[in-house]
């Protein structure tokens, strides 16, 4: 089989990506996307909540209700996908192999691939965590597959750890299906969810959160009967003496997310540490002429809307890649990062002087910083000359923040062949 | 007196104070965040998303919510009702699942399409 752009990953950035490639030009014959599951959609089918599409759409949809939205315009165009099919491999000349009930083994031969295979969780694995092995130990989106999908209720009293986003969710829906959420700890002095998750799915309910506290022992033989709870100093070591038996029979884990990127890895695409998915350019790019990556597989981003908006870009670059509009990434210029800012994506340039604003008229730049500041400027750089320079309040580190580059900032980046972000105090 | 909120209508989060007596609101970046402690300060609404049962060939659930915010203090109530609903498919996104379903307008609607 030959297609002009396989999308490995039927959630949102993946329906995204796919969405875009055929509105600017691919036919969708011509596109494939290739899903895990039974269905499209990734993760949004078991978010029953609310609080997606308010940025994209400008109106608050479910998960469902905001998957159902690319779906439906996936049927619309008739672009093909193939679902419960695994990628075993993408080779260098974009070979990638896969098997499905539907199709048996099969090999497509692409000429550009789209990695959108999503994130998944940290385990407890990750954490170290001192005590037996038993059953009743969960991460915050297991529970919500359990709870939403499948139709469980993976315990009755339950202790969360870490305060994400999912987390925050969980904890409301397992009270309002009957569970008794005894608390949330967090390693930090702050959340990592959102404030209004914390109002709205905690403070409603009473529901209490410890910060600076996290579970240094899990207790039980069969199944979990209870946790115990530390205090943490400024360096997350627990406090001698402070450590509390809390009686529950679930320890739900909400602590972070990993890009899945196995198949990356295995492709030899080059990795960046601080971000966990691909060194990308401005079209998001990998460091495998042809291959792109967007959503949580390239950097874990806050909210969906994001991931829509990026992977409709990536899209039209793939339109753009099948049409030699791209030239192939040879010479890069890195883009830099200054102390204040923990990652960028994209972390490199790889300008067409005579066609910068070909595919993309202006350029989303993704970062996030590695402290909260009350005022900050963020500036961009090239060869000391100022291009950019914004100052935004209230930036937090656990936040995702953007700023646009234009085709002029671009020619003088591409021009000088460098360019660095910074974050400062204003 | 003051009162401290934070707005939960979008990822913003802004924190909003409130004076009470004088019902002078700070901090909002937007009108509907003070909509949103106005409501909060005399009859707080919350959107009800859950799931209920649904024979169908592929799933063992269908994801439902309520067509407007309802009142914080019946979402048990309105949860307890929910647990006894069951559908056969096929259900189309935005159908009414029960119309009126907790006595006060407020329908409920599924959240998905499910065909068989």
């Amino acid at each position: 089989m030959h297609k002009s752009v396989v999308i490995i990953g039927g959630g949102p950035a993946g329906l995204a990506a796919a969405i875009g490639a055929y509105e600017s030009g691919v036919e969708a014959n011509d596109i494939l996307i290739i899903e895990r599951e039974k269905e499209l959609g990734g993760v949004l089918n078991q978010c029953v909540h609310t609080g997606f599409g308010l940025t994209y759409f400008g109106e608050e949809l479910s998960g469902g209700e905001y998957a159902s939205r690319f779906i439906e315009k996936i049927e619309e165009y008739a672009i093909p996908y193939v679902t419960e099919a695994t990628v075993l491999s993408v080779s260098k000349s974009k070979v990638i192999k896969f098997v499905s009930p539907q199709l048996g083994y099969t090999k497509v031969k692409a000429d550009a691939v789209v990695l959108a295979m999503g994130c998944r969780e940290r385990s407890r694995g990750t954490l170290n965590i001192a005590g037996t092995r038993p059953s009743g130990i969960f991460s915050a989106g297991s529970a919500q597959r359990f709870v939403n999908i499948e139709g469980y209720l993976p315990g009755k009293r339950i202790v969360i750890l870490g305060s994400g986003d999912i987390g925050l969710i969980m904890a409301r829906r397992l009270t309002l299906e009957g569970a008794k959420v005894l608390r949330v700890c967090e390693m930090k002095s702050h959340v990592s969810g959102s404030a209004r998750n914390v109002e709205q799915c905690l403070n409603d309910f009473d529901i209490p959160l410890y910060l600076n506290s996290t579970v240094t022992k899990i207790v039980g033989e069969e199944r979990v009967t209870g946790v115990v709870v530390s205090k943490v100093d400024e360096n997350f070591k627990p406090i001698r003496g402070t450590g509390e038996l809390v009686r529950c029979d679930t320890l739900v884990l909400s602590i972070g997310l990993i890009p899945e990127n196995e198949l990356t890895t295995e492709a030899g695409i080059k990795l960046d540490k601080k971000t966990n998915g691909a060194v990308v350019d401005q079209y998001f790019q990998t460091s495998l002429s042809g291959v792109f990556a967007c959503g949580n597989v390239l950097h874990v981003h806050d909210i969906v809307d994001y991931v829509t908006a990026e992977s409709i870009n990536v899209g039209k670059a793939c339109a753009g890649y099948v049409k030699g509009l791209i030239k192939p990434n040879k010479t890069k210029i890195p883009f830099e990062i200054s102390d204040g800012v923990k990652y960028v994506v994209p972390q490199t340039f790889n300008f067409d002087p005579k066609k910068i604003d070909i595919i993309l008229k202006r350029f989303v730049v993704y970062f996030r910083v590695s402290r909260d500041y009350e005022k900050a400027k963020i500036t961009i750089t090239s060869n000391g000359e100022e291009l950019l320079s914004v100052i935004k309040n209230n930036i937090h580190s656990s936040q995702m923040h953007s700023v646009i580059l234009t085709k002029k900032m671009a020619q003088v980046i591409e021009k000088n062949k460098n360019a660095k972000i910074s974050v400062t105090e204003a | 007196m003051e009162k401290q909120f934070i707005c939960i209508i979008c990822p913003r989060s802004c924190p909003i104070t409130v004076d009470t007596e004088t019902m002078v609101i700070k901090g909002n970046k937007c009108m509907r965040g003070r909509q949103y402690v106005n409501s909060e300060l005399t009859e707080p609404r919350r959107t009800l998303t859950s799931t209920i049962r649904i024979e169908s060939e592929k799933v063992m659930l269908l994801p439902v919510k309520t067509d407007r915010p309802i009142k914080k203090e019946d979402l048990f109530a309105a949860m307890k009702k929910i647990s006894k609903i069951s559908v056969k498919a096929p259900i189309k996104i935005g159908e009414i699942i029960v119309s009126d379903f907790i006595e006060d307008g407020t329908n409920l609607i599924s959240t998905k399409t499910i065909l068989k």
